[in-house]
């Protein structure tokens, strides 16, 4: 039996668990820069990557993680081989730079197209970056495959993919015929670490370099992200009150005759 | 020349067969901009047997168009997206607002692209820019770190709106035009299958008058006792107090999502929070930064959560609380 073919779309990221600190925004210039926090792989994307490598475990298939972009960090993405993807493409072109979600989605479809067959496309709910959530969804769409959201958990079997997804209260079982795409939420869990050996072995794997001119592309449909405005967050600063006392026990009880005190009970 | 009054089409979303609080924050939001920009209000109400509810629709809306169909019993976003697309198709709104819900992560976008227009999502406010025209669409990036605005130049302008940015809709002693459409439905148009819907217990957070929530300094799970004694102690103050959690107590599965409080859970504007063990990351506070009152209990004084806390006590949570909730029954 011919095995099946997990495609992962991957995207870098400055750390989220940075603290708010980090985040520099330049509302000349409309970035937000990040200082002394490193780029790692969007951890919604890493959630899809586990996903598909626990299918890996369980049924075999093989699997390939993709990112766009105009300068990708390779080293950062090098991760999704040392943790047990078999190929990772890079899609890297100075027209890629800054592109919005729909003309993402509309790269990554031409890369997957020209790679031809797959089973299943994985890719995080949302990126912590600009938070968007568009690029799953669309690239179903102009794929024409069906999706499925915040999946929980992902299975497959006899030409289907069977997904717990979450819903408002509680959740369902989706299954849907395969080619699908899902979009995978952090209850799936993090990212298993790779082994030193993993981290040596995946120097033999391949990694294939895609220029704009290797895919089939309108470069009219590449459109970067146009902000309007860019300005840091209202502030959330409040006057914290600190209730003192000799033990944690007096700190208790103060703070329940504080909170009476100011009629907030 | 007479030109037709341009249109805002609301998705009205329903909640155990009512309207949820969101579909009344979309009116809120589509009301004021129908007012700034002259035009009609209008809203889409999708189900099975929703004649009823239509009809009181209606006193939110200048139109109201419903999609009755056995087959949207169940939201499915095949057939979903399918029906919108039919409606926009026919009514050409300029502006179509959706909720930032589960579901519509889903359908907006698949929606946006199959009427080839733009998507802003999770948005926090929307303005029309006087001397443009042109609608802003302002969203927090950035895991909340920062805020940026978007003008949406193709039509209609899609947006999805962050619930509890806004206050709901008051209902209006008239009555808007109820149109039924059809959607042309069928089921050969579903590509995917509900097997089995599981229901977890019903929460409604954004209903909660006090929220207790935990974070990953409760560190055991045996923790989370102190965190439902505390509860229930104050439900001698407040009316529906209930257990919430920052991410890591829900991906170590010790508490179901639907208590999740921050960007990709839900979003609380109590009376009062209690924040335990939760260290104030900035994806945290953008769920729950409209409390009227925030107390942080954290055992490390550096903690980020103080910095937007009203009350903070430093030290343990497990000899804090017990006193407090010592004190609390004294009181009350």
């Amino acid at each position: 039996m011919k095995d099946l073919k997990i495609i992962v779309c991957i995207k870098q990221v400055p750390d989220p668990e940075g603290p708010s600190s980090a985040f520099k925004v330049d509302s000349e210039a409309k970035k937000v820069i990040p200082e002394g926090i490193p780029p790692v792989i969007n951890p919604f994307d890493e959630n899809a990557l586990e996903a598909a490598l626990r299918i890996k475990d369980s049924a075999g298939c093989s699997v390939v993680a993709m990112s766009m972009g105009e300068k990708p960090a390779t080293p950062v993405l090098k991760k999704a081989l040392a943790v047990g993807a078999d190929e990772l493409f890079i899609l890297e072109d100075e027209h890629f730079k800054d592109l919005d979600g729909y003309s993402t989605a509309y790269v990554l479809a031409a890369a997957i197209q020209k790679i031809g067959e797959y089973d299943l496309i994985l890719t995080g709910r949302q990126a912590a970056d600009w938070n968007f959530g568009l690029v799953g969804p669309i690239l179903a769409e102009l794929l024409h495959i069906p999706s499925v959201s915040v999946a929980q958990s992902v299975n497959v079997g006899d030409g289907k993919v069977v997904v717990k997804k979450l819903r408002k209260n509680g959740y369902e079982i989706v299954q849907a015929s395969m080619p699908a795409l899902v979009t995978a939420s952090s209850e799936i869990g993090d990212l298993r670490l790779p082994s030193l050996q993993a981290i040596k072995d995946a120097r033999s794997k391949p990694l294939i370099v895609w220029k704009m001119a290797d895919l089939e592309l309108d470069p009219h449909r590449l459109e970067p992200r146009k902000i309007d405005r860019l300005s840091p967050p209202p502030s959330r600063k409040r006057d914290c009150i600190f209730i003192e006392g000799e033990s944690l026990q007096e700190k208790g009880e103060k703070l329940a005759l504080k909170l009476q005190q100011d009629k907030v009970i | 020349m007479h030109q037709e009054q341009k249109r805002i089409l609301i998705l009205a979303e329903k909640e155990d067969e009512l309207f949820a609080p969101i579909t009344f924050e979309l009116l809120r939001a589509g009301s004021e901009l129908a007012a700034n920009a002259g035009m009609k209000l209008c809203s889409a109400v999708l189900g099975c047997e929703v004649g009823e509810i239509s009809e009181e629709m209606a006193h939110f809306s200048d139109e109201v168009y419903v999609l009755d169909h056995p087959l949207f019993a169940v939201f499915q976003v095949d057939l979903y997206a399918h029906a919108l697309e039919q409606l926009c198709r026919s009514i050409d709104p300029d502006i179509v607002l959706m909720g930032h819900t589960l579901d519509n992560l889903d359908l907006a976008p698949r929606l946006a692209c199959r009427i080839g227009t733009h998507l802003i999502t999770d948005c926090i406010g929307l303005d029309i820019e006087p001397e443009t025209g042109h609608l802003l669409c302002t969203k927090p990036v950035y895991g909340d770190n920062a805020v940026a605005s978007f003008a949406i130049d193709k039509r209609p302008r899609m947006i999805t709106l962050r619930p509890k940015v806004m206050e709901g809709m008051e209902r209006r002693t008239t009555k808007g035009k109820v149109t039924h459409f059809d959607s042309a439905i069928e089921e050969s148009l579903l590509r995917t299958e509900v097997l089995e819907t599981i229901p977890g217990e019903s929460v409604s957070l954004d209903k909660a008058d006090a929220i207790v929530a935990g974070g990953r300094g409760v560190k055991a799970i045996e923790g989370l006792k102190h965190l439902e004694e505390l509860i229930e102690v104050l439900k001698r103050y407040y009316g529906k107090v209930e257990l919430g959690a920052s991410r890591p107590l829900i991906d170590a599965g010790w508490i179901p999502s639907s208590r999740q409080l921050g960007l990709t859970g839900e979003k609380a504007n109590p009376e009062l929070y209690i924040a335990i063990g939760i260290s104030g990351a900035s994806q945290h506070l953008s769920g729950i930064v409209g409390s009227k009152k925030i107390v942080a209990i954290n055992r490390d004084e550096q903690a980020a959560i103080f910095e937007s806390a009203d009350y903070g006590v430093v030290g343990e949570y497990e000899a804090v609380i017990p006193a407090f909730i010592k004190k609390l029954r004294e009181l009350s």
